[in-house]
């Protein structure tokens, strides 16, 4: 019994068998579907992008009075201390000689206690720093600088910043003060 | 690309083993060379006939079809001699009525030279039950062209 006849046929018969020569070469051009995965990518990127869009056009990134405040809220939350002893802000003017511009008071400071100050910068200008305490004790800090063209977008604000602190912005006397309330971790 | 023909070419013989038919034999192939190219530039022989059998068993099951068969009484039958030219179309019909394992076990070992060993393994089965296969699907061609009949297995496609 042998089957070597019937094996030769059989391969014979698959030998015979098959695909025609534009059916590979369509094959070997045609590119697989694109799988899943490019799919997600393709989606995640246009959807952060959309929401990138969304957010510029809606909240427009902060405002100038708030990117101050943001560099002022560091500054106080330094509580760096004080380098010249004063009753209050003109003094301190005084005895902070080289400022390049007239420190003066503002009215919405009220009636806080002017304990002294230090040199200071503010977008890169040499600004004033005082520090402040108010009745209950809480310190306060207030900055000036002369209103410049690097200032001219700020417009009076009041910024609410993390842990309940605040920082209001004016402008007033040509110049713009900025006073830091809260959370300064110094005699809070 | 010339190793690429070949292997599409050997995949389609593979795939006509299992589904005896040119029209879906060539779908099944070019359904697992899609896919075998969404993994790789060129794909491996062991690959592409994997994705071609596992494509050609959900389509079978979808169909409701039995395809796979746990058991393979062994058979005793000795395959008769044939004597005279065999005849390409009635090698055909005569492979048309073998199981489809039968045709798939024995287009392995015949054409492209795999072991019985081999086979199981890719079927994850005893090695007697191969070569039990094989020896019927033998028997039933020898006996259907020495014969001139047809054994119609109710359970071939």
């Amino acid at each position: 019994m042998s089957t070597k006849k019937l094996d030769e046929a059989v391969r014979a018969y698959y030998r015979e068998a098959e695909l025609p020569l534009e059916t590979l070469e369509r094959w070997q051009r045609t590119r697989p579907p694109r799988t899943k995965r490019p799919f997600l990518v393709t989606a995640f990127a246009a959807g952060t992008l959309a929401l990138a869009v969304l957010t510029v056009l809606v909240f427009d990134g902060p405002s100038p009075e708030q990117r101050l405040a943001t560099e002022v809220w560091a500054h106080h939350r330094a509580a760096k201390p004080v380098d010249v002893r004063a009753a209050n802000i003109e003094a301190l003017g005084r005895r902070l000689v080289r400022l390049d511009f007239r420190l003066r008071s503002s009215r919405r400071l009220g009636d806080l206690r002017t304990h002294g100050g230090r040199y200071c910068s503010l977008k890169g200008q040499v600004a004033a720093q005082a520090i402040l305490e108010d009745a209950a004790g809480r310190r306060h800090t207030l900055y000036a600088t002369p209103s410049t063209p690097r200032f001219e977008n700020i417009d009076a604000a009041t910024v609410e910043m993390a842990e309940g602190g605040q920082v209001a912005v004016w402008r007033e006397h040509g110049i713009i003060y900025a006073l830091a309330s809260g959370s300064s971790g110094k005699r809070e | 690309m010339p190793d690429a023909r070949r292997l599409l070419q050997d995949g389609y013989r593979y795939a006509l083993a299992l589904t005896h038919h040119h029209r879906d034999a060539e779908d099944l192939v070019h359904d697992a060379w899609l896919s075998a190219q969404g993994r790789w530039r060129q794909p491996t022989r062991r690959y592409l006939y994997a994705a071609i059998r596992h494509r050609w068993v959900d389509r079978m099951r979808r169909r409701a079809r039995e395809v796979l068969m746990d058991s393979v009484e062994p058979t005793s039958d000795p395959i008769p001699d044939i004597e005279t030219p065999i005849d390409r179309l009635d090698l055909e019909a005569a492979l048309s009525a073998l199981r489809p394992r039968e045709r798939e076990a024995l287009y392995l070992m015949t054409v492209e030279g795999w072991t019985a060993r081999d086979v199981a393994r890719l079927w994850e089965t005893p090695r007697g039950t191969v070569l039990s296969l094989v020896h019927r699907a033998k028997t039933k061609l020898a006996k259907a062209l020495t014969r001139g009949e047809t054994y119609v297995d109710q359970e071939a496609r």
